[in-house]
């Protein structure tokens, strides 16, 4: 796009933080090859120690799945990332999911988006690891990995580093 | 051209199917849209496809344009109308 290459000389570094607390692992442990193969796009997983999804960074809910098992939130820079609790957890239909925003709400890191029930999902026999993945790869020049093992803290570190094109 | 489907899965288009819909639209260089209540997304884009919010019996038009637009609305089509396996075994 040419209207791109004026106005913005410095491209944009975007720090997301965990947003959920848990044992960071790679996407080939997720046991869904749409994630694993990272065919959804890149990003780690995080296998959840608490039921509670913040807000990665400030911005806005691009989208809130139906049934509150997903949602993909937008940094200002345009940067979109898709956090997806469990996996064929659209399967339960809203149940043990409960919504604190809805799409198109604005958002500070830290921000309670989503809470859920671990043990429901589990019952459901959905594993519970929940894949963090950028939705608009395109638009992304290079995703650094911050933390790619270890336990982490909703909202406390980075666990991602986007640099978006210029 | 354009053309309509269905959609036969019950939980409807969430990420993984709007995933493979992104792919099956990227094989194409033009313009892909899906149009759903008259309202038009940008089948490129997976926070657009999901965001049709397209649930179980709603109806989906595909539009492409260029040379591929009849494989491409093929194959998206073929994924709006399919029925995933972990779908079959619940309830």
């Amino acid at each position: 796009m040419l209207s791109k290459l004026f106005g913005k000389t410095k491209s944009k570094t975007i720090e997301i933080l965990a947003p959920l607390s848990g044992e960071v692992l790679a996407l080939t442990a997720v046991p869904d090859e749409a994630f694993a193969g990272k065919h959804m796009g890149d990003g780690i997983a995080i296998e959840p120690s608490e039921g509670k999804i913040v807000a990665p960074f400030d911005g806005t809910v691009a989208h809130l799945i139906h049934t509150n098992h997903a949602i993909i939130v937008e940094h200002n820079s345009g940067l979109q990332l898709l956090i997806h609790i469990g996996i064929n957890t659209v399967a339960l239909n809203g149940n043990g999911f409960r919504a604190h925003v809805s799409s198109g709400d604005s958002f500070q890191a830290g921000d309670i988006l989503i809470e859920f029930d671990r043990a429901v999902i589990e019952a459901a026999g959905c594993p519970s690891i929940t894949p963090i993945v950028i939705a608009n790869e395109d638009e992304v020049k290079q995703l650094e990995h911050i933390v790619s093992s270890g336990s982490v803290t909703a909202g406390a570190e980075a666990v991602l580093r986007a640099e978006m094109n210029e | 051209m354009q053309n309509s489907y269905v959609i036969q899965n019950p939980f409807g288009i969430h990420a993984r199917p709007a995933r493979k819909i992104v792919e099956a639209a990227k094989a194409s260089k033009e313009s892909v849209t899906l149009v759903k209540d008259g309202k038009s997304f940008n089948a490129k884009s997976l926070v657009h496809v999901i965001s049709v919010g397209a649930k179980f019996g709603d109806s989906i038009t595909v539009n492409a344009d260029g040379e591929q637009a009849e494989d491409v609305i093929a194959a998206i089509g073929a994924i709006l109308t399919a029925v995933e396996q972990h779908a079959e075994k619940e309830q």
